[in-house]
């Protein structure tokens, strides 16, 4: 069946499309200079200042710090503030190292745990890259896994380095895409930017409905850290 | 400069003193202004509801008569009307009426425009005693971007105050036959536009087209409000109309 | 509720009109997304370029779907997702149906879907005992009264707090509250467990990207993330016209999209998804699918005034603009797909005889347009639909509706009457003498408004007796 459909809808565009060309002409080709309108440059000094702010504009919370060190001490702060006695961690280095640092907080690392992950009251992820232009994060599934513990837990804490603030959606579509980093594109890249949120009664904004209530953002700008 | 001025139908049939507000004003900006009773209707009632036909079997001797007065350019008192000149390419998409459709689309101009863009004038002398407030006609607006002209002529209006009503964009609900095939709605739609119609002491809602003007004005008449629906051409020609 | 359809418009509008509810729930919703979608856009100092350029790229598309296609078919099936194809809802219908039974799956969730609406998903499900659950906060809650969205973005927009309150006492037995956070979290808890038990995610996509092969879904609750990723089968089922390029040009629609429908920035989230889960990955779905519909697309292609339909991303801004919409609300086209866009893609796709009047149902006053990120001219198409219906030419794959009599009549009056000086001056006398026995447009025009009389005297009787100056 799907078969003859994939042919039969393949033939219907193909004449429709003979149709128009015969009496409409082709289209004009895509006009090159209108490929890089509108698309803003954001400074490397000016990335991080842009990117906190729009943080602070969805809602999100963003401490700097300048080392590994201190930035497990932002964890500990924001779990404790939280009241999360357990976190659920993904399997990031940084993630792994800054969880040896957080005494007194029970660590859940088994991923293929969905109970233990769907009770958990707070995820630690890293994100690959930032986005200054609108205060995202990038979370590229193939770097780490962190699907789930970004998204299950209410509360969400990324760890996320300087270096790896990008300006621009463009600039971010690149270097996930197959000409970027990676040789392959990765099963899931998702754009994180503030809490999950919902208007959907009377317009009345509610953060936390289906995601994370809360998102803090750890920003560690000590290059050789991890 | 020798100017036709198309009156369009509805100046001519329900508001004939607009046409003759035009034609005061335009002499006064030292115009020389023609016209010639072939030049009945642009064809829009029919073009909108899909009649194409129809609306070229009446807009076909327009175009004619148009091209052959030989004028230097066609004004018309209503941004809706100059809209429907631009559409007339489709209306004659081919043939020798193409190219006059063509000619004469591109040297007609709605009135505010023709007096502000085209001969740079704010000024015509017009007086009005009283604070006003403006209606932008949907077509007039987004197809012609006619959003200042007018603004600028009322403003050097002698004693007249324009105060905006915050919903001047606002589409008065009138559409053609929409107004009859969905009384209820567009009635509707212009009360949720009068509503904002400023509490103070306005006394006339202006517009440059003699459509939203009988919708706006057919409203207020039957709600009992003393404000009046008043078309820029009298405005502007310093005589408030017989309405 | 009565069920609405599209050639009941007049009707339907006409029952929006006398409820005060709805009417101001429409007042401050459409009002809401109109501020902030003016605010959001203000941001962009080359919005105008975006759009153009967002238009630009949508028409090349669907002027090469032929090529872009069977590219992001390609691609696609190298990540490892399974393509089906569908010609029209029945066989969508089917197909879904079918991959559920065949994995033995008992619940589906869902996230918001207009494609899944148009084919009827939910019905089709049900009849073979699969649950379908829709988890967007808003579709839930239209779910749960048995109704039908009435916006695009925000689905539940006619309902109050106090409304939804009630619903959830009475289906799943919350205590009273008008606590719209406290709604929100029982919301939650009660779709977790359905997340959690569900065999089968369903999502639609707002993008399909021909480079990679990859889809991309917008959304700011998280249920779609959570659709995607928990049941162990995702299904996407998509237009055909979804497609965009490559991942380069979502930049474009991604700074457009949200600006255009929320007034956000950016919504909360974007997941790109392109396939299963792969050897000793521990998450994301072990089956990815994706089902193409046609549904009556293909044939939409065949001249570019029809074509640039598919243009739309369903941001739902010409909705928030259309002074129509704005006072009768989702519900009275009677259709998946309301307001402006929906009366040109519904009687594209249902067939013009079933949607008639929907083409009907505007002042043509442009507004749509002027907010559309793509740059739809959906007057120009409102115009081509009437046109298609009042020549009798109709469209292809579709049956002509005729239009009323008194209408064609009329025209065909007024066309010889507005043809020449002496017959324009029969049809005044004519207009005069009828306009005050009150019948047909002239009854319709008066019931809520005076008629300006006919002038006695004309301008081109002014005109032939001079003019002079005033003064």
């Amino acid at each position: 069946m799907s078969e003859d459909a994939k042919r039969e809808i393949l033939a219907s565009i193909a004449a429709a499309l003979a149709s128009s060309r015969e009496l409409e002409g082709d289209p004009p080709p895509l006009d090159p200079s209108t490929s890089r309108c509108a698309v803003p440059t954001i400074a490397a000094t000016e990335r991080l200042s842009r990117f906190r702010g729009m943080l602070e504009r969805v809602g999100a919370g963003c401490t700097v710090v300048a080392n590994l060190e201190d930035a497990a001490t932002a964890v500990r702060d924001t779990l404790r503030e939280a009241g999360a006695e357990k976190v659920a961690v993904s399997n990031a280095d940084v993630v792994s190292e800054l969880a040896q640092r957080l005494e007194g907080v029970a660590l859940v690392d088994d991923l293929g745990d969905r109970a233990a992950l769907l009770d958990c009251p707070a995820g630690l992820t890293t994100a690959q890259f930032g986005i200054a232009e609108t205060g995202t994060l990038v979370l590229v599934s193939s770097a780490e896994t962190h699907r789930l513990v970004s998204l299950l837990p209410p509360l969400h804490v990324a760890v996320l380095r300087e270096s790896r603030i990008l300006g621009t959606l463009d600039d971010a579509l690149k270097v996930v895409g197959p000409d970027g980093d990676a040789t392959e594109i990765s099963r899931a890249i998702t754009f994180v930017t503030g809490p999950s949120r919902t208007a959907d009664i009377e317009l009345t904004l509610v953060v936390g409905v289906h995601g994370p209530k809360h998102l803090q953002v750890i920003v560690v700008r000590e290059e050789d850290s991890a | 400069m020798r100017v036709a001025l198309f009156p369009t139908c509805l100046v001519d049939q329900f508001w004939p003193s607009v046409g003759v507000a035009t034609v005061r004003v335009l002499r006064r900006v030292g115009c020389e202004v023609m016209f010639d009773e072939q030049l009945t209707c642009c064809g829009q009632p029919a073009f909108n509801t899909g009649y194409r036909e129809e609306a070229a079997r009446v807009a076909g001797p327009v175009v004619d008569r148009l091209d052959a007065m030989g004028v230097d350019a066609v004004v018309v008192p209503s941004g809706s009307c100059g809209a429907m000149f631009r559409h007339l390419t489709e209306v004659f998409p081919s043939g020798p009426r193409a190219d006059r459709a063509r000619a004469v689309a591109s040297m007609t101009h709605e009135l505010s425009s023709f007096l502000v863009d085209v001969l740079g004038r704010t000024d015509v002398g017009g007086r009005f005693d009283g604070r006003v407030t403006w209606h932008d006609g949907c077509h007039g607006l987004r197809e012609l971007s006619i959003h200042s002209a007018p603004r600028r002529l009322i403003a050097d209006v002698e004693g007249a105050e324009l105060v905006e009503m915050g919903s001047a964009d606002s589409c008065c609900g009138f559409g053609g036959t929409f107004s009859v095939k969905y009384p209820e709605i567009s009635v509707a739609m212009l009360d949720a536009k009068l509503e904002k119609l400023p509490n103070a002491d306005v006394r006339a809602v202006v517009s440059g087209d003699v459509s939203c003007l009988m919708q706006i004005g057919g409203r207020l008449s039957r709600l009992g409000s003393p404000v009046k629906a008043l078309h820029l051409a009298e405005l502007l020609a310093g005589s408030e109309g017989a309405s | 509720m009565n069920e609405m359809r599209p050639d009941t418009f007049d009707e339907n509008a006409k029952a929006a009109l006398q409820d005060e509810v709805l009417r101001g729930a429409l007042t401050k919703a459409t009002g809401l997304f109109g501020e902030r979608r003016t605010a959001a856009v203000e941001e962009v100092p080359d919005w105008e370029p975006l759009r153009e350029r967002a238009r630009q790229v949508k028409e090349e598309v669907l002027a090469h779907l032929d090529e872009y296609l069977p590219r992001f078919v390609m691609n696609a099936e190298r990540q490892g997702i399974v393509v089906h194809w569908a010609r029209d809802a029945k066989e969508a219908c089917q197909v879904v149906v079918d991959l559920a039974t065949a994995r033995g799956v008992k619940t589906v969730v869902k996230s918001k879907s207009m494609t899944t609406e148009e084919i009827h998903l939910n019905a089709a499900l049900e009849r073979e005992a699969v649950e379908p659950v829709e988890t967007d906060l808003g579709e839930w809650i239209i779910q749960l009264a048995g109704e039908t969205p009435s916006h695009i973005i925000v689905p539940a927009i006619h309902k109050t707090k106090r409304q939804v309150a009630e619903l959830f006492t009475e289906k799943i037995g919350i205590p009273a509250t008008d606590d719209e956070k406290e709604l929100t979290r029982c919301a939650r808890d009660v779709l977790r467990a359905r997340f959690a038990e569900a065999d089968m995610g369903i999502s639609g996509a707002n993008f399909a990207i021909a480079e990679t092969g990859s889809i991309l879904l917008l959304e700011n609750e998280g249920n779609i993330r959570l659709t995607t990723s928990l049941p162990r089968f995702h299904l996407a089922v998509l237009g055909i016209e979804k497609i965009i390029p490559t991942l380069a040009d979502l930049a474009a629609f991604l700074r457009l999209l949200p600006r255009s429908g929320t007034g956000q920035h950016l919504t909360s989230y974007q997941s790109i998804l392109s396939g299963p889960r792969r050897d000793g990955d521990t998450e994301g779905p072990e089956e990815v699918h994706v089902l193409l519909l046609d549904n009556g697309r293909s044939r939409m292609l065949r001249e570019r005034v029809t074509r640039q339909s598919l243009a739309c991303i369903r941001c739902g801004a010409c909705l928030n603009a259309c002074p129509v919409y704005q006072q009768v609300g989702g519900h009275a086209y009677g259709s998946v797909y309301p307001g402006p866009i929906g009366a040109i893609i519904t009687p594209q796709l249902s067939g013009l005889h079933k949607a008639a009047q929907l083409p009907y149902a505007s002042s043509l006053c442009g507004a749509c347009r002027q907010v559309c990120p793509v740059k739809i001219d959906i007057p120009e198409l409102l115009l081509h639909l009437r046109h298609r219906i009042a020549s009798g030419e109709g469209l292809p794959g579709s049956d002509v509706p005729g239009r009323p009599l008194l209408e064609r009549f009329g025209f065909k009056l007024w066309a010889w009457a507005m043809r020449g000086p002496r017959r324009y001056r029969i049809a005044n006398r004519l207009l005069r003498w009828l306009a005050p026995l009150r019948v047909g447009p002239v009854r319709a025009w008066t019931a809520a408004r005076d008629l300006r009389p006919p002038a006695k005297r004309t301008f081109r009787d002014a005109w032939r007796d001079g003019i002079e100056d005033p003064s």
